[in-house]
């Protein structure tokens, strides 16, 4: 690269690296406290929280630990206290409208229907309670990361719904 | 348009080759004279620290900058890969891969080429398989559209036996409705002592020139 680009790059790096982004702001357009690192989709989600997936480096002092760290482990909701009146926000309540991820999710919450396959078979207790979280999880989740691990989490699962399921029908044959 | 070319290295399963494959191709594209630059987002800043150990034993000019750029916040990863859309060359990013992580949705988004490498062998396929199809659903939702190219690395080929190889074709067909299956990336001893400095003639000419050779080409066919 010419040296012109090579220190445009790293001014835009330098900038990355030591911005305060928009969302660490306060409402009055003040930058928050030097290393406070909040993840504002969680804040605007109103509290879900993923798993403990975080690097390390961030401090988020809105949430909770997590219980664990598969995907599969109990919601943890974030204790903001200047929000823990709050329900828990949709789609809807930010904008009016839902939005294009809320839709999209919603319709893979309802893809997979065992009674497509037109056999009556009992599906895993465990598996389904795992697919039942998450459903719940993408039904509430707004957040770039939230809905990709939910997209995640939901492939995987229904992955193992159908498997167990496919081992059911060979023995019954 | 954009004077940049964005190539994202990812895939949720671990040791597959991500970082490794995004040096050499940095080495490959610089031996052939292209402006590039490698930006680092994993926390574990892998390439970057290669890089620190290589300015201290090399000699001379690095062919490339490495930029670690450890970010975790999404706002300030989109507000950088627009900025640098003006930056012409090649950009390569290493990621963590891990799909939980913040920005992987915003690096995805904004790629040009994701490049994807795995290993032909079952249990990482399947973990493929599986950030493809969240891959597949990113894209359809965000409306974006980059070419991904599947790189079989650390291929073998005395392992495996007849059945397993032909399962593993089976799934190689399957994958390939993905995106682009480029030749395989052999496995030699050599991928082992890589630096960020060159590349050496055995790779350059034998384990990685195909499939390298298969993406540059279409990446400038399409410009």
């Amino acid at each position: 690269m010419a040296k012109k680009q090579k220190n445009n790059m790293r001014d835009l790096i330098n900038e990355a690296c030591g911005r305060v982004p928009k969302s660490y702001k306060d409402d009055e357009g003040n930058p928050q406290e030097e290393g406070l690192q909040v993840n504002p989709g969680k804040q605007e989600a109103g509290r879900n929280s993923d798993t403990a997936s975080s690097t390390g480096d961030a401090v988020e002092p809105v949430l909770a630990p997590s219980a664990g760290s598969a995907p599969t482990s109990a919601k943890v909701v974030a204790s903001d206290p200047a929000s823990e009146n709050d329900a828990a926000p949709t789609a809807e309540d930010s904008e009016g409208q839902t939005s294009p991820a809320w839709d999209f999710l919603m319709s893979h919450c309802n893809s997979f229907d065992p009674s497509d396959k037109g056999v009556s078979v009992r599906i895993d207790r465990k598996v389904k309670k795992r697919l039942d979280l998450a459903k719940a999880r993408m039904s509430e989740t707004v957040s770039m990361k939230g809905m990709v691990s939910a997209i995640v989490l939901h492939f995987l699962t229904e992955h193992e719904a159908m498997f167990k399921q496919q081992q059911q029908l060979q023995e019954m044959s | 348009m954009t004077n940049s070319i964005k190539i994202i290295f990812a895939n949720q399963k671990g040791g597959v080759g991500k970082s490794t494959l995004c040096i050499l191709l940095a080495n490959y594209l610089a031996y052939w004279k292209r402006a590039v630059c490698v930006i680092d987002t994993d926390i574990q800043a892998t390439i970057a620290s290669i890089r620190n150990f290589d300015e201290r034993t090399r000699d001379g000019e690095p062919p490339y900058e490495v930029y670690p750029l450890p970010l975790d916040d999404p706002d300030a990863m989109e507000h950088f890969m627009e900025q640098s859309a003006d930056i012409e060359g090649y950009q390569l990013f290493d990621t963590a891969g891990r799909l939980d992580d913040d920005v992987i949705g915003v690096l995805l988004t904004h790629a040009d080429y994701i490049i994807v490498p795995f290993e032909m062998e079952t249990k990482s396929m399947m973990s493929t398989f599986s950030f493809l199809r969240v891959m597949a659903s990113l894209k359809e939702r965000m409306g974006v559209n980059p070419q991904l190219f599947l790189v079989p690395n650390k291929y073998d080929r005395r392992i495996g036996t007849a059945e397993e190889l032909k399962n593993l074709a089976g799934m190689i067909h399957e994958i390939a409705s993905y995106g682009i299956v480029t030749p395989c990336v052999h496995y030699r001893a050599h991928m082992m002592r890589i630096d960020t400095y060159k590349i050496s003639d055995t790779l350059l000419k034998s384990a990685v020139y195909e499939a390298f050779k298969s993406i540059v080409t279409f990446i400038e066919s399409q410009k």
